[in-house]
């Protein structure tokens, strides 16, 4: 039985994976060193480094890691600034709320690089809590964000579905003990996902109420 | 590498030409002489007073300009009121959200009219910036309001891609220095709209992705 859904942010809500790519993109071309989009996409929903990659191709000298991350993070956010809501996330909230259920974020970002998206479209009042990542919290693919999202709903995680966009994100919702739906993005599509219980093209191809049923079968 | 992507508005989300001209053509016909479709076309993406046009071929004298207008008016009003979206606009706005790129609208317009359409059909919620020719700002071919669009979404415009229907509109964007592809509607279909980087028949005929992967890396 569904009490509860949890939200991955980057790449399900909004696809904010493809600009913080892109500002990494940049920063590479500004310091002339060649990187694949391919390298990128694979470290998607986990704390991938392409610093470290950046570091280890250069070959001109760089300038300090904190001048080449603030150059990267400005980029990045004047990029992910006005990105629309993707397809089919505001009915699956709206039909959540509807039916009752409590609804959380669990995300390897910080609350600072989700809560402002939230509040600009307006969904920010959908969600009872936002498990974001702070300093001694293990990312995606542990456990941890899911754990804390569903303690702060109430719920058991055996109860709760997490709606994930990646392999680390399935993991972790996977490892936490609860039901998953993947819907991959441009950037995960190429990702292997079938840990997930359900897999979905985007949202705005199936209700919620379609997966609950699905899940039900099984259960 | 394409990070953000600018529409046209009128004739490209919604046709909202094909009213215009079809009210103003009645009007022409009430006084005994003609508005063709070439003559629409040339005007479109620009401000253009089709009154004046009428001015010049009336065969009867016309009553004032309020009383014309009002004529006009109604049966523009009846006409928008039976628009829809066109075919392909959707799937590219989801694409464009799928992509994780910003949207916004440049138009010749007033903001005024943008904006209540965009509300009336549910759409404003999908673009984060409308740039529209208010006040001082030149409409197209000035490339004024696709400057305005790229800077309001921190894009270079060499970065962005206009999708447009007019010639004048594919004029501003690449005097803005975007990439452009060119969608001509029913009414924008005789004009010379090569100087775009790509021509589609119709949004519904390609994808957004179909479209990036043409333009050179």
């Amino acid at each position: 039985m569904i009490r509860a859904v949890v939200f991955d942010f980057d790449g399900l809500i909004l696809e904010t994976e493809g600009p913080w790519m892109r500002a990494w993109m940049h920063v590479f071309e500004h310091f002339g060193v060649e990187v694949d989009e391919l390298e990128l996409i694979a470290g998607v929903g986990t704390h991938f480094d392409a610093y470290e990659v950046l570091v280890a191709r250069a070959t001109t000298p760089l300038p300090s890691e904190r001048e080449v991350r603030d150059m990267w993070r400005a980029r990045g956010g004047e990029l992910s600034a006005h990105l629309p809501v993707l397809p089919g996330v505001e009915q699956w909230l709206a039909d959540a709320a509807g039916a009752g259920l409590p609804i959380a974020i669990a995300s390897s970002s910080q609350e600072t690089s989700v809560a402002p998206h939230l509040e600009r479209h307006n969904l920010r009042g959908y969600f009872s809590h936002l498990a974001c990542w702070v300093e001694g919290v293990a990312p995606k693919p542990a456990p941890d964000l899911y754990l804390i999202a569903c303690a702060a709903l109430g719920v058991s995680p055996a109860d709760a579905l997490a709606i994930e966009d990646s392999a680390n994100g399935v993991a972790a919702a996977k490892a936490a003990g609860m039901w998953c739906v993947a819907v991959p993005n441009q950037l995960t599509r190429q990702l292997d996902l079938s840990a997930a219980d359900v897999q979905l093209d985007s949202l705005a191809h199936a209700t919620l109420a379609d997966v609950i049923a699905t899940i039900r079968e099984r259960a | 590498m394409i990070e953000a992507v600018v529409f046209d508005f009128d004739g490209l989300i919604l046709d909202t030409e094909m009213p215009s001209f079809v009210s103003w053509a009645e009007v022409f016909k009430l006084y005994d002489c003609e508005l063709t479709e070439d003559d629409h076309a040339l005007t479109i993406g620009a401000q253009f007073e089709r009154i004046d046009i009428l001015k010049q071929r009336a065969r009867r004298p016309l009553p004032p300009d309020d009383e014309l207008r009002a004529i006009k008016k109604q049966r523009h009003d009846e006409l928008l009121a039976d628009m829809e979206i066109l075919p392909g606009v959707i799937a590219w706005l989801d694409d464009v959200g799928r992509r994780g790129l910003p949207v916004a609208i440049a138009s010749s317009s007033p903001s005024s009219w943008v904006t209540e359409l965009l509300d009336r059909f549910e759409l404003a919620p999908r673009f984060a910036h409308v740039a529209c020719c208010d006040g001082d700002r030149p409409p197209k071919p000035a490339p004024d309001c696709y400057i305005a669009a790229c800077d309001a979404l921190a894009v270079a415009p060499q970065h962005a891609l206009a999708v447009e229907d007019s010639a004048n509109g594919v004029a501003a964007a690449k005097a803005a220095g975007m990439w452009c592809v060119a969608v001509p509607n029913a009414l924008t279909r005789r004009l010379d709209l090569s100087a775009a980087d790509v021509q589609l028949e119709s949004l519904a005929h390609a994808s957004l992705d179909d479209v990036i992967a043409q333009l050179p890396r």
